[in-house]
């Protein structure tokens, strides 16, 4: 008896090693090197509360037009300041606002449209940059073609194609401007880990404008997903080949290039990748096909992720959320 | 002899996953320092009486946060609920009177792509 159980230790022992090599071999395989120097906070500001210019919920963010736009989620309004933090304005609950309980998450700005993702209402809203609403998609939950469970983002083509990440039905959805289902991409309701073109709780999406490829921040799934014009599967990126490894073994996930929940994704002036990896605290930058550039980020003074979202003025400088501080923090390149 | 040959090539494995695991434990907490952070142990605290206090496993970001605050939001007399991301917990307000069994919030929990731990604490009796 005491054999056997000697024989099943070293067995156990010695299998588990070798997953754990192997683990290593592919894991130190798949870290590329920064090719560029972090970024450096130099401005910030905010703070927990519900006046103008503090927030709860930090969990969106956009810029354009000498603006920034801050999804405050659980305050219901999106808050405008100039780049430099000066609060101007809010877009909030009411007739030609926010609908009611609102909990906007991830911002998209293209053709000078402002796209919300409304998690609660199952609604994608657009609004002008004055914050006036024009339309609002979905509003009612639902698995149907054109219907949503809790957009995390949306954004739009250069042709005016709404593209949103269907959060809980696992898929993202191709919509003409005024919602018409065109395509979806992704089983709905159907988790997949492996193959591009299936997600696990997409979280934001965002169109290149220079290629009219999309990205999708596939979160669950550690990984960026890119797809052309037509939702076409392009490529993957985090950790090897994109390939999700069961959140319980991704011990590797805060390697370079690697993930843990990416909640947002958005483009830079250049058609570089900027991605918000919450569960690292860090932000991350690739070029336009995935190549890894660098990696920035300060861990956050209050219990919590020091990172949610993150958008890039037409200037260079990242601006990005801290939903643990409750502020808003401006990065630049050295 | 192959016998031998085999506990030989067994105990070198597991020789080998003896000196791999501390530097992969190192590389773990140089690497998570989030998980490291958010994995610490929380105080015993009195719970609400008004409220079903559940632990809930998964819960990594406000998408989860929200996600499970939706899904109870849907259940009749819930009235608030309260997440905390760090400790995995989830505190349900409920009108007086209101009760749900252990099936209903398991339910409740995996609708909304998680798997519940355990139920802490409920409302008081009579309340």
């Amino acid at each position: 008896m005491r054999r056997i159980v000697r024989w099943v230790a070293i067995f156990g022992a010695g299998l588990v090693g070798l997953l754990a090599i192997a683990a290593l071999v592919i894991g130190f395989g798949f870290v590329p090197a920064a090719t560029q120097p972090p970024y450096q906070m130099v401005a910030g500001w905010g703070g927990p509360g519900s006046a103008a210019g503090q927030f709860d919920g930090p969990n969106g963010i956009a810029v354009a037009d000498h603006r920034v736009y801050v999804a405050d989620s659980l305050n219901h309004r999106i808050q405008i300041f100039d780049l430099q933090g000066h609060f101007l304005s809010a877009i909030a609950v009411g007739p030609q606002g926010l609908l009611p309980q609102a909990r906007p998450m991830n911002l998209n700005i293209t053709g000078g449209q402002l796209y919300v993702g409304d998690y609660w209402n199952d609604a994608v809203q657009v609004f002008t940059l004055d914050g006036r609403l024009l339309r609002t998609l979905g509003g009612q939950q639902g698995a149907a073609p054109g219907r949503f469970r809790a957009p995390g983002g949306a954004s739009a083509e250069a042709d005016g194609t709404v593209v949103v990440a269907d959060f809980y039905n696992q898929r993202v959805q191709m919509l003409s401007a005024q919602g018409r289902f065109i395509r979806q991409i992704g089983a709905t309701g159907h988790k997949g880990y492996v193959a591009g073109g299936s997600f696990n709780y997409p979280m934001d999406v965002a169109v290149n404008a220079r290629s009219g490829d999309f990205y999708v921040a596939d979160g669950y799934n550690d990984r960026i997903q890119e797809f052309d014009a037509q939702g076409r599967f392009l490529r993957m990126w985090g950790g090897p080949f994109g390939l999700h490894l069961p959140a319980s073994i991704n011990f590797l996930g805060g390697l370079r290039g690697w993930f843990r929940t990416p909640t947002c994704v958005a483009i830079g002036p250049h058609g570089d990748v900027f991605v918000a990896d919450q569960e690292n605290n860090r932000i991350q930058k690739f070029t336009a096909d995935g190549r890894f550039l660098t990696a920035f980020s300060r861990p956050p003074q209050a219990a919590g992720y020091g990172v949610g979202a993150v958008a890039v003025a037409a200037n260079g400088d990242v601006y990005a959320t801290d939903p643990a501080d409750q502020r808003i923090e401006v990065w630049r390149p050295r | 002899m192959s016998s031998k040959v085999g506990n030989r090539i067994l105990t070198m494995l597991g020789i080998a996953f003896a000196t791999v695991l501390p530097g992969l434990a190192m590389a773990f907490v140089a690497v998570s320092p989030a998980q490291a952070a958010t994995s610490a142990p929380t105080a015993q605290q009195a719970w609400p009486a008004d409220a079903y206090v559940v632990r809930v496993d998964g819960l990594a970001c406000p998408f989860c946060a929200y996600g499970i605050e939706k899904q109870f939001s849907h259940m009749p007399g819930v009235t608030s609920t309260d997440v905390n991301l760090a400790s995995g917990v989830v505190v349900v307000h409920v009108k007086p009177g209101t009760r749900f069994d252990q099936a209903r919030i398991d339910k409740t929990v995996q609708q909304a792509g998680f798997r519940l731990k355990a139920i802490v604490s409920q409302p008081a009796a009579g309340s």
